[in-house]
């Protein structure tokens, strides 16, 4: 994959619309619970939101835990998703 | 044994009329057994033996439409094959499942479309910028888990303080 890496990143998933994974690395390799997890979570978050609400839609959807997070994100029709780990001082 | 003595009779009666060969007579013998069976009785007999002509007819029907049924029941395999080798069935089978597979795409292009609409992010040119933009700092995560723990401790101590009684009774005298 020529994805250059984030710094902090220990793992991608790359997923379609449908939620089948394109492409994935590192920590989350194949890993297709993970991917139906979070597209299951974006479908919830759409659900229990009101997008009208906000002047403006969401970019970034981040799950922090205390030493990692996990980040979605959608970009050409396709979901993005990144295991970060967090630094202390951060 | 009336039974065993039936079968014979019409085994002889059918090879007497002149049947075509050895085949059909092997299909249909165990199915005529059944019905035999079934008609089996002493009175059968006498009268099948008194009037042989209008029973054999009825058999000869019987056995015909029971050669019919199988015939329809049974699949041809070599002839299936030779049936298809004709070339523009072939191509006109070509176009239909080619339209069929056109129609399920596009009705799946549908489905797919309504659910990135139904999905909360926003499409972003530049993935990376975004997943590599700073995450939330710790104080505004802190801010916002204690001010949502103190509003769900508020929403757990709403307590109702009921002065009057529930159940109020309309214009009577008690």
């Amino acid at each position: 994959m020529d994805r250059p890496a984030l710094p902090g990143q220990t793992g991608y998933l790359i997923l379609n619309s449908e939620g089948a994974v394109l492409a994935s690395g590192g920590d989350l390799d194949n890993d297709e619970k993970t991917a139906q997890t979070l597209q299951e979570l974006i479908g919830l978050a759409n659900d229990r939101l009101d997008s009208e609400a906000f002047e403006q839609g969401f970019r970034r959807l981040t799950i922090t835990y205390d030493d990692h997070a996990y980040m979605v994100c959608l970009s050409n029709r396709k979901v993005y998703i990144i295991k970060r780990q967090i630094e202390v001082g951060e | 044994m009336g039974c065993c003595w039936s079968l014979f009779c019409k085994d002889d009666s059918s090879s007497q009329n002149g049947e075509p060969n050895e085949r059909t007579h092997l299909l249909i013998d165990p199915v005529s057994n059944n019905t035999n069976i079934q008609r089996v009785s002493s009175e059968d007999i006498l009268s099948r033996n008194s009037n042989t002509l209008p029973k054999k007819t009825d058999e000869q029907s019987a056995l015909s439409r029971i050669l019919q049924e199988t015939a329809t029941n049974v699949i041809d395999v070599a002839a299936l094959d030779s049936h298809n080798l004709q070339q523009h069935e072939y191509s006109e089978r070509v176009k239909m499942y080619n339209t069929r597979v056109q129609q399920v795409l596009t009705t799946n292009r549908n489905v797919l479309t309504n659910k990135l609409k139904s999905c909360l992010l926003q499409d972003v040119p530049q993935p990376e910028k975004v997943l590599g933009a700073d995450l939330i700092s710790k104080d505004d995560i802190s801010l916002i888990s204690n001010s949502i723990t103190a509003a769900l401790n508020a929403i757990n101590d709403i307590k109702v303080d009921h002065k009057e009684d529930l159940v109020v009774p309309f214009g009577l005298d008690c």
